[in-house]
């Protein structure tokens, strides 16, 4: 079920360098999210016209926590908003992660602001009684989110930075070809879509179900503006805000 | 008693607030926000007689105040349609407006008549102003004779009404509309979206996939009141105005300028509910000034 809300900020705060975390009160939209759906936020200030889809970190009761990278104008307004404030959401949107509880142990791939939602995920699937693993690559140390909240779950975080300032050196395809002892049934990634490609490339060879989160650019978050394509292994388009953004990676990406 | 109702192209709609073509799909998706049979039209997205696939990614950019799009008339051609979303439209206690698109005379005459065997639709928006399309779309709506051709040789086969949406990327759009006017068109939508480009100055290239795509939003507004006030001086057939209007107050502009009826397009992404408040906004307006009917606003 898709809601309309207006909703006050609770808090909202700079994370690390350009990342911010925002929670806001959504009492309908809270409630009804799953890991890997998201939220579509309206600026409302005449200029910055269309609603920015950011994916869900967590939900808690009636509040709803964003975390997200300020890109461009319209994110640096939003970062700019006071607790108080009023922000207008629709939500929840996507289809949101496939969570097979039966699996005993999944892995979760974030890469930079792909990370958050992952979060959810994370919390969702230990509360089910699943190991997880967590691999999140940033550029930098000064990127690194969420570390500490994936251990506070009880998951074991693997992160790797560009430039080794932080964990491994390296992406996350080379961290998980590093430590072939990572290996599970079920992942699920979110993150670039050449990392995602990538991803899907050691998936495949170590026979792991993939599950991606896709990003693209989108006007209206519900299907009727067909901006967020994305076409499938057979060349069907797909919109990444209906259909996804969650795919299986076989299916989607075919041979990569 | 104030009236909302408009009379287009043999319609008696009941408000004049429709939706733009291609900013609404079939009404279903903004059904879970709202009643759509509280609008005067729905105007559907466009459909092809062919399935067509659209345009390469990124499809979208924003603009200060408004947005540009390439989308490309990405749709599921006249079956699907038929089979998914006619039904729906039927159900509707409003009217639908189908918009329909070629690439030739010869597949718009055949989207017409394909349609002549569907029940349940209204009228047609003949779209000959797509500027994201290489063949058809503006390329016949930029020229007299073409549109000429094309209007003719669709209304001779279509038995609904039809409505002609006019590109304003012309260097007269008078010429354009006294055009579809004398060719048989019973009213005139106006404007589609003006051509446009935006370049990512960090990795120094444009953002929309097809370089160029059409700029629409508050940006816009201006340019589209102008255009539908010099029409309206030229034209006996109705107006339906669009272009940028995302309050009562432009939609007044626009009825002012010349229109009829107006269209809301790019704003319902910015407000999935937003065309409510625009209905509610001119009933207010009327009130306040004690005007009975739409055509009361006048400058």
């Amino acid at each position: 079920m898709k809601h309309l809300e207006n909703c006050e900020i609770i808090t909202s705060e700079n994370i690390k360098s350009d990342i911010y975390k925002m929670t806001l009160k959504t009492p309908q939209i809270a409630k009804g999210s799953k890991p890997g759906q998201f939220v579509m936020i309206y600026l409302d200030n005449g200029v910055n016209l269309l609603p920015r889809p950011i994916s869900i970190a967590d939900v808690d009761g009636e509040n709803l926590t964003i975390i997200y990278h300020v890109v461009g104008d319209g994110t640096k307004k939003l970062s700019q908003m006071k607790k108080g404030d009023i922000v207008r959401i629709l939500g929840s949107l996507g289809n949101g992660f496939d969570v097979d509880a039966k699996s005993e142990k999944a892995l979760l791939i974030g890469g930079g602001i792909g990370t958050p939602p992952m979060y959810l995920l994370a919390r969702h699937l230990i509360s089910l009684g699943v190991e997880v693993d967590v691999v999140a690559g940033f550029r930098n140390m000064d990127q690194v989110i969420l570390q500490k909240e994936f251990e506070a779950l009880g998951a074991k975080v693997h992160i790797a930075t560009d430039d080794g300032s932080a964990g491994f050196e390296g992406n996350v395809v080379e961290l998980l070809n590093n430590n072939p002892q990572i290996n599970h049934q079920v992942a699920y990634a979110c993150g670039p879509t050449p990392m995602l490609k990538g991803v899907a490339g050691w998936a495949k060879e170590s026979g792991t179900k993939l599950f991606v989160s896709l990003e693209e650019r989108m006007a209206c978050g519900i299907g009727a503006c067909f901006a967020c394509i994305s076409k499938n292994k057979d060349g069907v388009n797909k919109k990444v805000c209906i259909d996804g953004p969650v795919f299986e990676a076989k299916s989607h990406f075919g041979e990569v | 008693m104030i009236d909302l109702s408009v009379n287009i192209a043999g319609l008696k709609l009941k408000n004049p607030v429709m939706t733009a073509s291609g900013t609404f799909a079939s009404g279903k998706e903004y059904n879970q926000f709202f009643d759509v049979s509280a609008l005067g039209a729905i105007v559907t997205k466009g459909v092809s007689y062919e399935p067509w696939q659209g345009n390469k990614t990124p499809r979208i950019a924003e603009t200060h105040g408004g947005m540009l799009n390439s989308i490309g008339l990405e749709n599921k051609g006249f079956y699907k349609f038929a089979e998914e979303d006619v039904p729906f439209l039927k159900d509707l206690n409003t009217h639908t407006i189908v918009n329909l698109c070629g690439k030739t005379i010869e597949e718009y005459v055949k989207i017409a008549k394909a349609f002549n065997e569907v029940d349940g639709i209204d009228a047609y928006e003949l779209n000959i102003s797509c500027p994201n399309i290489k063949e058809g779309g503006m390329a016949f709506g930029t020229d007299p004779k073409a549109v000429d051709a094309v209007v003719r040789a669709v209304k001779k086969e279509l038995k609904a009404p039809l409505i002609v949406k006019l590109s304003p990327n012309v260097t007269d759009i008078t010429l354009i509309a006294k055009t579809a006017q004398e060719a048989g068109a019973d009213a005139i939508s106006m404007i589609n979206t003006l051509g446009g480009m935006q370049i990512d100055i960090k990795r120094k290239k444009p953002i929309l996939s097809t370089t160029y795509g059409g700029l629409s939003g508050p940006a816009i507004k201006p340019v589209a009141v102008a255009m539908v006030h010099k029409v309206a001086q030229v034209v006996d057939i109705p107006i339906i105005g669009m272009g940028g209007i995302s309050t009562a107050e432009d939609a007044i502009e626009f009825l002012m300028a010349g229109a009829t009826a107006i269209a809301v397009g790019t704003a319902n992404f910015a407000n999935p509910t937003i065309t409510l408040d625009i209905i509610a906004g001119i009933e207010n307006y009327m009130r306040e000034n004690n005007l009975n009917t739409i055509s009361q606003i006048k400058m």
